[in-house]
């Protein structure tokens, strides 16, 4: 029964995150530039080993972005797919330890891939489809993504000092970290 | 061999990515379309409660913005308005539902005397890319939308165009996206015609206007007719400059478009 009521509320969390995201985040532009919730929240799940947590989320947030944005669909969807797999891969291939500075180089290695997907799908679309998108100002999508690398390492720190802190589970990576 | 291709095909990735495409086959033969829907409306509510604070928070912002400069002219207007001040905090959510009764009456009354069909529509949240400039509003194909359909607000303003449709949700594009075109004309002697591009997506911009019509600034620019769905006399703006470039064949304008993004929450679409 408990399991059954954290699993709803984890599918009610994605809900409200996408909510937030697409309805107060997004009418800012200032807060839409700094962080990208749903793609924060996917990663934090991958990095704190709720790999299945993670993925299910960007499945939602993937296909929810997909059939509210003017882009062909599949895009977002690609893009979560290829953030989460390679953060995988790095995670269990290069970055394995769970120190400070590999947490955040798995965190801007997601979101520098995930905006490099879009990157290359808009680059695509434009050149098949051109009357589709408008001219696109890469020089301020490249500031937007370098802008989210850093917020994002800076709020995974963040996560991973409450975490810390407040769970025993990774006591020993901070203590060791100190 | 054979162990070395079950690894691979066991992989994480791997599975990822036949899911992946697993996922984009049936949407796009359509198998997923409740999934979808229960998707689209369990978020809903959340997102309309939500976009509703926003629409609150703004107005507030919006209108204490102007007292703040009020508040230069003299120490009793200063006064007056922190008292209207305190009556809006006190009444914002009163305020904003009366305003979206009279925004409702207005386009009751405007869809009555021009004998449309229209159907209302509250906004849930803004388009999920960054690119062009959107919001999605609750109602969709279920409730007859289709793409290419006009959406405006009080009394005859048009405010962008149904780019794409779900079962329960659309996504508008507002006309001062990069990407939105419609066809116009000028309320001058000559009516002149032009297509009316988004700019920046802050403004608008109609270009190929004939160099022989005279024009002048705060003249208004009306849909023609000529798009499909598009019915003649929306308003979609107030001309503030325009540019004639000696030996060009055509002029432009800068219109300013008469409704401000961020206070649309409620707007109706125009039925064929």
């Amino acid at each position: 029964m408990k399991r059954i009521i954290t699993e709803c509320m984890f599918i009610i969390g994605i809900f409200v995150s996408i909510a937030i995201q697409t309805s107060l985040i997004a009418d800012y532009p200032i807060a839409a530039s700094i962080i990208q919730l749903n793609l924060f929240l996917i990663i934090l799940f991958v990095i704190f080993r709720h790999i299945f947590r993670g993925i299910i989320m960007a499945i939602i947030t993937g296909y929810y972005m997909d059939l509210h944005s003017a882009l062909p669909f599949g895009i977002f969807l690609f893009a979560f797919f290829c953030s989460i797999t390679l953060l995988l891969f790095f995670q269990n291939n290069i970055f394995k330890n769970r120190a400070l500075h590999a947490i955040i180089l798995n965190t801007s290695s997601a979101t520098l891939i995930y905006y490099s997907v879009i990157a290359i799908s808009l680059l695509i679309v434009q050149h098949l489809y051109p009357e589709r998108l408008p001219p696109i100002q890469w020089v301020h999508y490249s500031a937007l993504t370098v802008v989210q690398i850093i917020s994002h390492s800076i709020l995974i720190v963040l996560c991973f000092i409450v975490i810390t802190i407040f769970g025993q589970k990774y006591h020993k990576v901070y203590t060791a970290m100190e | 061999m054979i162990r070395r291709w079950r690894k691979l095909i066991t992989s994480k990735a791997v599975l990822l990515f036949f899911l992946l495409f697993v996922l984009l086959l049936l949407h796009y033969l359509k198998i997923t379309k409740p999934i979808e829907n229960i998707l689209s409306l369990s978020i809903q509510p959340i997102q309309s409660q939500l976009y509703g604070w926003v629409r609150t928070f703004e107005n507030k912002r919006f209108r204490s913005t102007d007292q703040q400069s009020n508040e230069e002219i003299s120490a009793k207007q200063r006064e007056l308005e922190n008292q209207i001040k305190e009556l809006i905090v006190e009444n914002a959510r009163l305020k904003t539902s009366i305003k979206q009764a009279k925004v409702l009456e207005e386009q009751a009354l405007f869809l009555n005397e021009h004998s449309f069909r229209a159907i209302t529509a509250r906004v849930t949240s803004r388009s999920t890319e960054h690119i062009s400039e959107g919001i999605v509003i609750n109602k969709g194909s279920k409730d007859g939308l289709q793409p290419g359909l006009p959406a405006i607000v009080k009394n005859g303003i048009i405010i962008g165009v149904i780019q794409e449709v779900q079962d329960y949700s659309s996504e508008i594009l507002l006309i001062t996206s990069a990407s939105s075109q419609l066809n116009g004309s000028i309320q001058n002697e000559s009516h002149s015609p032009g297509i009316i591009q988004g700019a920046y997506n802050l403004s608008v911009q109609m270009n190929f206007i004939p160099q022989s019509d005279a024009l002048s600034a705060d003249q208004f620019v009306f849909t023609n007719g000529l798009d499909p769905f598009i019915p003649e006399g929306l308003v979609i703006g107030q001309i503030k400059q325009i540019s004639n470039e000696p030996g060009s064949l055509f002029q432009q304008a800068s219109v300013a478009p008469l409704f401000q993004p961020f206070e649309i929450s409620i707007l109706s679409i125009l039925l064929p």
